[in-house]
Parts: structure tokens; C-alpha cells; sequence
């Protein structure tokens, strides 16, 4: 059984927002981490309506440091944009979606996250969910024309998203089918539903492309290793059991990490190193 | 406790409504017996960006239409995008675009002002510059205020969020600095006691400068859930004789779900205080 080394493990840029990409990426290098989960928000990425930064300079910076991007994450947690706001009539959300995907090509990446939030609470359920459908497929096939693969990642902080659990997931592939974009499980919301890693690689195969590996204060938020109550040994022995080949992702995010969110980073390396060597 | 506030003077805002429509704040302002708002300028409920403003006159017509007065607007910039403080020059203008057509916006709501705050500046670079930065933002915003009619409403934030403008002495240098005719002060309750200071210490510096409140109890919670010294803070608005309003900007996550209910609590302990 092939253990997994420090070079498979990324990290995420979101917890820097008070520090320049340079600090981050330096971070990452010292600390042994080899990818790079680049979160496409301010300061470090704009994109917006209107513009959006280079890619390909962003490329650069991090290949530069010695490090790789493996995906990227569109930012809807503000609610500017958002999946449940493209149909609108002023047609923002669609062109903010569509800078994102030509970013994460120049960017070179195969991979684009969302979250499936935006969908207003005093609308039905049903309503919601029917929209939800519609417009993850047609993100799906619009995300293949810029020769990306779109990945839904479960979160629960935002109730107006509606993929929270492994059964929310599996009910959209099953509607879906081929027209199902691809998963992400985000281990430190588990909790939230009594879900095991081991459910989520049973239940979606091959559908699941990315694991990000968090911790969690059972608060709702994503935590780094050594700040909370999951057993990294325990993840790490179920993905090398069943040789898990996706992206791992070790992005944390906590408003309090980040006044000195390298001190949080080096908790993980270390929890990583401990464990694997 | 003597201490006697006008029922207009207690603004409920739509921050904890934003998983909700507006109309379903609205409305629940109306129910909850509101009589006036301050309108949190933020997505999905209005778009502002550098490159313009949504039409108003759906919170103008919606807030007339359920007799309620607009009695401030915040330009939001806490999340991404844009903030006071921006170091990347091209990032620059377009975040003082959208502040100004924030404050237009607020102009056109009939508010007499716009929060902010003072914005940040990158923790791995010199803090003297970001203050720079950020008192030469305001200033041209201040300016844009003038022009429209407003005042412009600085605010404190956490240190959890900015080193620019967290402490009052960073409020005063920062006021000093800008020392414009459109700049008041509204200090929020949040930040305020997060940072250890008192509401008193705040109005023996600023005085009459003071416009407004964010008004919450502790981190952002709902008034009766936070362990504030509500009585204290009463009797120094009494004593400094504060006619304006207590805006109710809570924003803890735990609320979103069910914001009316949260404001029903709040209006429920504040009514001890309204004639």
C-alpha cells in the first residue's frame, strides 16, 4: 500500500487575505506542501462582471515558486455572483461565471469548484432544488467549453447553497446523470450529517475528483490539523487503503487564522509529517 | 433608568435577511412594528459595483409603502472586492467608483449617511502606508459626500479584520487626518466592546460628531444574546443627549436562518428603553 507523500497535499490561498500572494506561496514552498488550491477572490485573483486578472500570470507566480495549481475555486461566498443568480436578467452572474472559467484556463488548471449557493430561502424547496439542477448541468457542459471539469463541494455555513451533504450529492448525480458535474467532499462538514470518508468514496466512485482534507471545531468551520477533532491518521489510512488518486486539499478557513494563517499551515505540515513521514 | 429613546431611533437593517429576498425584509420590519431601517448595500438584495448602481426606487417605494424612514445605508465592503484600503493601484479606482456610487445610491434612498470603515492594508507590508492610503480614500469619498448631500459615517472594525482603524485613538488619528466637513463617526457596538474599549469613551471624543450607531450586542448578536451592558450604554446616550439611530447590525451566522425572530428578541429588550 503506496503511503501518501507531502508533495500530493495542497493548500489554499483563502486564508491569506491579509497577506500578499508572495507570502503565501512562500509559505507553502517552506512548509513542503506541492499544490496549490488557488481561491479566485480578492486580494490575490479579480474577476468580476466586467474584467479579470491574467491567468497565465498567475500561472507563472506560482510555477515560479516551485509549487503547481490544481484547481480553482470560483469565490460566490459574498454573493455578488453566484450559481443561483445566473439566469438573472442583468446577466452579471453569467458573465462573472464565464471570466472565471477562461481565468482557470489560463491558469491551466482541469479542475474548477463551486458551491451551489444563491438560491433564496423564501422560494419552495422544490423550486429551489429544480433550478439548482438546471443550472449545474448547463455549467457543467459551459465549463467543458473552456476544457475545464466543474466540481460541486459540499459546504453548510451558507443554507442558501444547497449541496450540503453526501445524500444532497448523490441525489444530484442520480438527477443529473451524465450531465452531472463532478464532486468534492469537504471532510470538516461531515459531522454535520454523520457522514465517513468511506461513504463518500462508496457512494460516488469516480464522481469524487477532490478530498479537501479539513478539520472541524463542529462549528462550521474548516480547520486546520491539530485545531480540532477529526483524526488525519484515520482519513489517511482509508485513502491509502483504497489508493485514492484525486487531489487532497488541506485549505483551511477561519476568520481568526487570519492574523498569522502560516501558524496554521505549519500545524498541518506537521500533523502530515508526523503521520507520514 | 430614565433613559427614553424615540421608537424611530431603533433601525433594523437586512444584513442577517440576505438569504432572504428584500421584500421579505420588509415586510418583516413592518410586522416586527419598525419604523425605520438602514439599508446594508450589500448583494443579493442591491447591486453596486465601480461601474454603476441598481435603480433605489424599489427601497424607497417599498420602504414608503410600509411607513418606513431610511435613516442610513452601508457601502459593505468587509468581504471581497472592494475596500478603503486597496494597495494594487489598477484595483484602486475601481474601489473608490464603487464607494461613490454607494454613497450616490445613499442619496437617492434619502439616507442623511454612509458607513464604512477604514479599510486594510496587507499585514506583510507598512501599515503607515496603508493609513495613507486609506485617509486618502476617505477624503475623496468625503468629497463625493458633499456632493450629494451626505455625511460620510466611519466606523471601527476588529483586529481580526484590519490594523488600520480598530482602536479609538486609530478612529481620532484617522479623523484628524481626513479632517473633512463630511465626516462623522458611527461606532459599532461590536467593535467597540471586542476591543475592549466603552461607548462613553467614544462620545467624550467625538461628541457631537457622532451620527450614528452600529448597535449589537457583543459579536453582532442580537440584542438580550450577547451579555452587553445595555443599561450602561443607555445612560450614556442619554447623557451626551444622542438623537440618532441605533442601527442593528447583527450578522451572526446562527441568525440567518430566522432573521425576523432575531430582530422580534431585539425590539423586545430595546422596547424597555423606548417611550
Amino acid at each position: 500500500m503506496e503511503k501518501i507523500s507531502m508533495s500530493r497535499f495542497g493548500n489554499c490561498n483563502e486564508h491569506y487575505r491579509f497577506y500578499t500572494m508572495e507570502h503565501f506561496l512562500l509559505n507553502q514552498k517552506r512548509l513542503g506542501f506541492g499544490a496549490v488550491h488557488l481561491f479566485g477572490g480578492t486580494p490575490h485573483v479579480w474577476i468580476d462582471a466586467y474584467r479579470k486578472d491574467e491567468g497565465a500570470d498567475m500561472k507563472s507566480q506560482i510555477s515560479d515558486a516551485g509549487l503547481r495549481c490544481a484547481s480553482f475555486m470560483i469565490e460566490t461566498s459574498s454573493m455578488r455572483y453566484s450559481l443561483g443568480l445566473i439566469r438573472e436578467a442583468d446577466g452579471k452572474s453569467r458573465a462573472y461565471f464565464d471570466r472565471c472559467y477562461a481565468y482557470a484556463a489560463e491558469l491551466g488548471v482541469e479542475l474548477v469548484h463551486l458551491q451551489a449557493n444563491g438560491y433564496c430561502l423564501d422560494d419552495s424547496i422544490e423550486s429551489r432544488k429544480n433550478r439548482m439542477l438546471e443550472d449545474l448541468a448547463r455549467e457543467k457542459h459551459r465549463a467543458e467549453e473552456f476544457g475545464l471539469k466543474l466540481s460541486v463541494v459540499n459546504r453548510t455555513g451558507d443554507a442558501t447553497n444547497l449541496i450540503r451533504s453526501l445524500t444532497d450529492m448523490q441525489e444530484m448525480v442520480a438527477a443529473l446523470g451524465e450531465d452531472a458535474p463532478c464532486c468534492t467532499a469537504e471532510t470538516a462538514f461531515f459531522y454535520a450529517f454523520g457522514e465517513t470518508l468511506d461513504q463518500w468514496l462508496d457512494g460516488l466512485g469516480e464522481k469524487l475528483v477532490q478530498i479537501n482534507l479539513t478539520n472541524t471545531l463542529f462549528d462550521g468551520g474548516r480547520h486546520a490539523w491539530g485545531d480540532g477533532y477529526l483524526n488525519m491518521g484515520d482519513l489517511l489510512d482509508t485513502l491509502e487503503q483504497r489508493n485514492y488518486q484525486g487531489e487532497l486539499n488541506c485549505g483551511c478557513m477561519v476568520r481568526s487564522y487570519m492574523q498569522k494563517p502560516w501558524l496554521w499551515d505549519e500545524s498541518t505540515a506537521e500533523q502530515i509529517s508526523f503521520l507520514r513521514g | 433608568m430614565d433613559m427614553k429613546l424615540r421608537h424611530d431611533q431603533i433601525a433594523g437593517m437586512n444584513l442577517i435577511y440576505k438569504w432572504h429576498s428584500f421584500e421579505y425584509f420588509l415586510d418583516a420590519m413592518q410586522e416586527l412594528g419598525f419604523e425605520s431601517i438602514s439599508i446594508w448595500g450589500g448583494p443579493p438584495h442591491f447591486d453596486c459595483d465601480w461601474k454603476g448602481w441598481q435603480d433605489t426606487s424599489y427601497i424607497r417605494k417599498g420602504a414608503e409603502h410600509r411607513n418606513l424612514k431610511i435613516t442610513g445605508f452601508l457601502a459593505t465592503s468587509t468581504n471581497y472586492r472592494y475596500q478603503v484600503g486597496v494597495t494594487e493601484p489598477e484595483h484602486r479606482e475601481r474601489a473608490f467608483q464603487y464607494f461613490a456610487n454607494g454613497i450616490r445610491a445613499a442619496a437617492e434612498c434619502g439616507s442623511p449617511s454612509v458607513g464604512i470603515n477604514t479599510g486594510w492594508g496587507y499585514r506583510d507590508m507598512d501599515r503607515e502606508e496603508a493609513f495613507k492610503r486609506c485617509a486618502d480614500m476617505l477624503y475623496r469619498l468625503c468629497d463625493v459626500c458633499r456632493e450629494n448631500g451626505v455625511y460620510l459615517a466611519l466606523e471601527s472594525l476588529k483586529s481580526l479584520e484590519t490594523t488600520v482603524g480598530v482602536t479609538l485613538s486609530d478612529i481620532k488619528r484617522m479623523a484628524d487626518e481626513i479632517n473633512h466637513p463630511s465626516l462623522r463617526i458611527m461606532p459599532d457596538t461590536g467593535a467597540v466592546s471586542y476591543n475592549g474599549e466603552r461607548l462613553e469613551e467614544w462620545f467624550q471624543v467625538f461628541g457631537e460628531k457622532i451620527i450614528a450607531l452600529h448597535f449589537v450586542d457583543g459579536m453582532h448578536q442580537a440584542w438580550g444574546d450577547g451579555g452587553s451592558p445595555l443599561a450602561d450604554m443607555m445612560q450614556t446616550l442619554e447623557q451626551h443627549g444622542f438623537k440618532g439611530p441605533l442601527m442593528l447590525e447583527t450578522s451572526a451566522g446562527k441568525y440567518m436562518t430566522d432573521p425576523k425572530e432575531a430582530d422580534r428578541k431585539a425590539m423586545a429588550v430595546l422596547s424597555r428603553f423606548v417611550k
